[in-house]
């Protein structure tokens, strides 16, 4: 009984079906005048480039990962081109960011040409901004924007392997972090309230006095104590260049 | 058996329920969705060009603003990322091809004419690559005619070709309703062209068989004319004329006509006439349709019984501009189309100025101003030029009446402005016109025309094809590869689409950039062609020399002389913008930081390429391998060689024969890239990378196979600016260097203030004469207007 219904059915779309054909036309088959198809073709050249990750570490505590070893959300900045709603890992280790095709192979990006990206982990967006490898700067590579202004403040995440670190038996990956402030294309490692004014030497007295007036103490360790004094030089920035 | 039978029916009566479900009948909100699903997959673009001038001489500057519009809302069209300008010489080949930016449907440039040309009538045409789709037609062109003064042997100019002389196709006749049908009055539009093809004014008799009169026609400046005629069965009949005896249709005893009286300021008025059993007999309904530019702004359900059916249809429900009136039947066969002008309300506006005459090197303020408050200006690009060199150049409204919807319209129906009052004229040429977009029978088909290019509304496309050598079996090229030469890598690929060509899509930019584009796996059978981004497809036309009229001569040697006193004082109207991102394209290497760089200074010199790689690059072997050479790389992770070759550059030529490698001398090699870990690109996988830079880094000596081809490629030009005098400063208005400006002014974009205000300001030059200012622009609302005002100088 079932052949005979498959057989009428065989019959009934392959006698009929090509009448339909017409009215599928007037449906929802509008054609690809805007050529979208190959731009989203020609655009993953641009996104997927670069070198098929393998794993490098094995039987080492922890993984070499800013915030988790899973895929966060994100958006990548390749070149002029803007990529958004892609998975992401920052090995900070090795200082590369690793993107998850849809087809699940996993490529570390071409560093030379991500301008900069964005995580997104427990809700919040983290942006990181490529400083490039040229000699000469303290900062290579990726950083994370804590204050963007005339003078920028950024934090560099570093993940390093302590041998045996682990109760003596297994090698560990500890973090750390590194605070930088940017300033026309220089950059130094912020270690307290006598380098910020000498990095901000244009502006040094102004600062001083702001920050011996709102009491602001000035924390490596707390990157956020150094943002009201970067906003200010910010503000007497734009003051002068009648902004 | 029963069983066979009874399954048989069962399968033919739910076809005969597919069939049934296709001939449901029409009705009004059916067309309307058709129409809909129509214009989305048959979009229909208009370009308009607002050029300075149409009388120049050779090496002058022509400017041109470019507004790109969508017909169907008559509004900016920012589907198109660039625009085309061709200009074609009075032989239509092409003297210069140039693609400007266009954003949100805007855009500007400017040609510098080769002080070469011959003097003759030229052609400039602008269109976007979906217009290509429908050329020669779907392109603005306009005539421009250029003077050489030293090389004014003759002046070329151009016409339509097939009217060599005056024969029987100069006297066309157009039966309104398309047949010719006895029992009743019938209109017929007649067109009465000369030998280039341009519409004349024409009269003549229209006599029967017998010879009798039966009544006259006369034609106006256009060429086009109508007459009413009642024919009788069996008789023939001819319109006679001081040119010959020219015949008119047969009329024939079974159809359908109609006319159409558009006379009416408040209503369209439309008599329907049927004749024959088959209309007669027909028990169906008929719609009557009308739309302008696909919104339909009139449908009623008809019923035919009677040899006589009329229909007045409210002005007020059609859109102004070109409106199309269809009957169609019930089971979708169109009976008859016929266009129409149904008046527009324009956005009005007036150019307001200080004075109307002016002495030389004196200030001139312009403002725009208009009585409706519903117009306030978006922007508007303005020209300022002697009233002889821009004559006869529609402003963007009078254009996009007709657009390029019904082919190239002539010109003296394009210098007819709706505002003058010429509706017949109009009317008559629509009659016998027939829209190139939008046709009933497509639209109830739903079909869709054929398209080869698509809008380049994200970058823009360059596409290729291979082809291969007769008889000689070749495997099919399916990837092509796109390199530049020079010592920064970069590297694309396209693969092979559905119609047989690659497309690779280049960013809109105005970088210089030296492309190489190859099949990924070549060989010496494979022939790549580029395919030309300008088509090379044209109006039929023909040339001939002619003598400048006095008139024109005239015009040619003021415009000449003002010409040479700028080039004797060396003044440029032309600022060119700085070369920031002219030079070749700078850009970072496509595979980033290479695993192994290797310095070929840091070492000891060593004779053959051959032993660089086996003495400085441990893990990469470069040997022979048959009547040629082979590369491979040891994956670092297992050790063993990858079964695919690495992807090998020399100054970023991609090297399909590694003897051009292996030959090379070592001495001119500065550096080694390699990339030993696979890489990807899209979804291409590269076992590796491996580039070769030379010292000079443009590896020249190399002689490109046929299925590779180099060429220097500008997506963009870069836009020049119109500079002219400013008085202002007392130290240029003393100087004593002539001020003889051809284009006395030109913004090629003007946005009103935060104010409103839309204020222009300009200096007369050292010359007296009349002058035009003409300003095309959009209004907030998205409707475009165009003003003109003259002006002197004494």
């Amino acid at each position: 009984m079932k052949d005979k219904l498959s057989f009428v059915l065989f019959l009934y779309f392959f006698l009929f079906q090509p009448l339909l054909l017409p009215q599928r036309l007037h449906g929802q088959d509008v054609p690809d005048v805007f050529g979208r198809e190959l731009i989203v073709y020609q655009d993953s050249q641009i996104l997927y480039n670069g070198k098929i990750w393998r794993r490098p570490y094995y039987n080492i505590m922890g993984d070499e990962f800013l915030f988790t070893s899973l895929w966060l959300r994100g958006d990548v900045t390749v070149g002029n081109q803007a990529f958004t709603n892609r998975m992401f890992r920052y090995d900070i280790m090795n200082d590369e960011l690793l993107i998850r095709r849809p087809d699940r192979v996993v490529l570390v990006l071409n560093k030379e040409m991500v301008r900069g990206f964005g995580l997104i982990h427990e809700g919040v967006r983290y942006r990181f901004d490529n400083y490039g490898n040229e000699s000469g700067n303290d900062l290579k590579g990726y950083a994370r924007v804590l204050y963007d202004g005339r003078c920028k403040l950024l934090m560099k995440y570093v993940k390093e392997i302590n041998p045996l670190g682990y109760q003596k038996l297994y090698d560990i990956f500890v973090q750390s972090e590194q605070v930088f402030l940017v300033r026309d294309g220089k950059s130094v490692r912020l270690r307290g309230r006598r380098g910020l004014l000498a990095f901000l030497e244009d502006q040094r007295d102004e600062l001083k006095k702001f920050i011996r007036t709102n009491n602001v103490v000035i924390l490596p360790r707390q990157p956020e104590s150094v943002i009201p004094v970067l906003d200010y030089y910010n503000t007497l920035h734009n003051l002068s260049s009648g902004l | 058996m029963k069983g066979t039978s009874g399954y048989l029916t069962a399968i033919l009566l739910m076809g005969y329920s597919v069939i049934g479900l296709k001939a449901q009948p029409l009705s009004t909100a059916e067309l309307e969705s058709r129409m809909k699903q129509y214009l989305e997959s048959n979009p229909w673009e208009e370009v308009y060009l607002h050029v300075d001038r149409d009388k120049l001489i050779a090496g002058e500057d022509i400017w041109f603003s470019i507004y790109t519009l969508n017909r169907e809302t008559n509004r900016l069209s920012g589907r198109s990322a660039l625009a085309y300008i061709e200009l074609l010489s009075p032989w239509d080949t092409p003297v210069m091809q140039k693609r400007f930016r266009l954003e949100g449907g805007r855009g500007e440039g400017s040609l510098r004419l080769p002080d070469s040309l011959s003097s003759g009538s030229y052609t400039i045409r602008a269109y976007t690559r979906w217009m290509s789709n429908f050329l020669p037609e779907n392109c603005f062109q306009q005539d421009i005619d250029i003077y050489n003064p030293f090389k004014n042997k003759d002046f070329k100019k151009k016409a339509k070709s097939g009217i060599t002389e005056r024969n029987s196709d100069n006297l066309t006749f157009y039966p309104e309703g398309k047949v010719l049908l006895t029992g009743g009055n019938n209109r017929i539009i007649v067109h009465c062209v000369d030998e280039s093809g341009a519409g004349i004014r024409s009269s003549g008799i229209i006599r029967d068989s017998r010879g009798d009169s039966v009544t006259c026609y006369k034609t106006d400046i256009s060429g086009y004319g109508s007459f009413l005629i009642n024919p009788i069965p069996g008789m023939t009949y001819s319109a006679s004329s001081a040119d010959g005896l020219f015949r008119l249709p047969d009329a024939t005893g079974e159809g359908l006509s109609v006319i159409l009286d558009n006379s009416s300021s408040i209503r369209v008025d439309l008599l329907i006439r049927a004749s024959g059993e088959e209309v007669l007999k027909y028990p169906g309904s008929y719609f009557l349709v009308i739309h302008t530019s696909g919104k339909i702004g009139y449908s009623q359900e008809l019923k035919i019984s009677g040899t006589e059916t009329r229909v007045s249809v409210p002005r007020a429900r059609l859109r102004g501009g070109v409106a199309s009136a269809a009957l169609i039947r019930e089971d979708g066969k169109t009976l008859f189309e016929r266009l129409f002008y149904s008046d527009i309300q324009r956005p009005f506006a007036a150019v307001l100025a200080g004075d109307t005459l002016y002495a030389w090197r004196q200030k001139v303020s312009l403002s725009l101003s208009s009585p409706s408050e519903f117009f306030n200006i978006k922007e508007y690009s303005i020209s300022a030029v002697p009233v002889e060199t821009s004559a006869i150049s529609p402003g963007i409204n009078d254009y996009m009446l007709f657009g390029t919807e019904y082919g190239a319209v002539p010109r003296e129906i394009l210098s007819i402005t709706a505002e003058s009052n010429c509706r017949d004229a109009i009317d008559n040429y629509l009659a016998c016109s027939e829209s190139r977009w939008i046709g009933w029978p497509e639209v109830l088909s739903g079909s869709r025309r054929e398209v080869r290019y698509k809008f380049e509304q994200y970058g823009h496309y360059l596409s290729a094809g291979v082809r291969y050598r007769e008889n000689m079996p070749t495997a099919q090229a399916r990837i092509l590869y796109m390199s530049m030469r020079g010592k920064i890598a970069d590297f694309r690929y396209a693969r092979r689409e559905t119609d047989d060509r690659f497309h690779f899509v280049l960013p809109v930019d105005t970088l210089l950039r030296n492309l190489v584009i190859q099949p990924g796996f070549a060989d010496n059978n494979m022939i790549l062609g580029l395919e030309p981004s300008f088509p090379r497809i044209l109006r039929e036309s023909f040339t001939y020399g002619s003598a400048i009229p006095d008139t024109l001569a005239k015009l040619f040697s003021l415009l000449s002389f003002n010409y040479q006193a700028a080039k004797i004082y060396e003044t440029d109207y032309r600022k060119d913008p700085p070369a920031g991102d002219a030079g070749l394209l700078r850009g970072r290497r496509f595979y980033g930081i290479p695993e192994m760089e290797v310095f070929l200074a840091d070492y000891i010199s060593l004779p053959q390429m051959q032993e660089v790689f086996t003495e400085l690059l441990p893990g990469i072997i470069l040997r022979p391998a048959g009547s040629g050479y082979e590369i491979k790389i040891t994956n670092p992770v297992t050790g063993v060689y990858y079964p695919e070759p690495p992807l090998v550059m020399i100054d970023g030529l991609i090297m399909n024969d590694l003897t051009v490698l292996a030959d090379l001398d070592p001495e001119l090699v500065e550096k080694i890239e390699v990339v030993r870990t696979p890489y990807l690109i899209g979804d291409l996988v590269l076992s590796g990378i491996v580039n070769v830079i030379t010292r000079s880094g443009d590896f020249s000596n190399v002689t490109l196979p046929d299925y590779v081809a180099e060429l220097p490629y500008r997506v963009i030009e870069r836009t020049s600016m119109f500079s002219a005098p400013d008085y202002s400063v007392e130290e240029i208005m003393k100087s004593r260097i002539p001020d003889l400006r051809n284009t006395i002014y030109w913004n090629p974009l003007v946005k009103p203030g935060t104010e409103g205000t839309s204020g222009i300001e300009f200096w007369t030059p050292d010359y007296s004469g009349t002058w035009i200012v003409l300003i095309n622009g959009i209004t907030q609302n998205g409707e475009p207007f165009s003003v003109r005002r003259t002006l002197r100088t004494q």
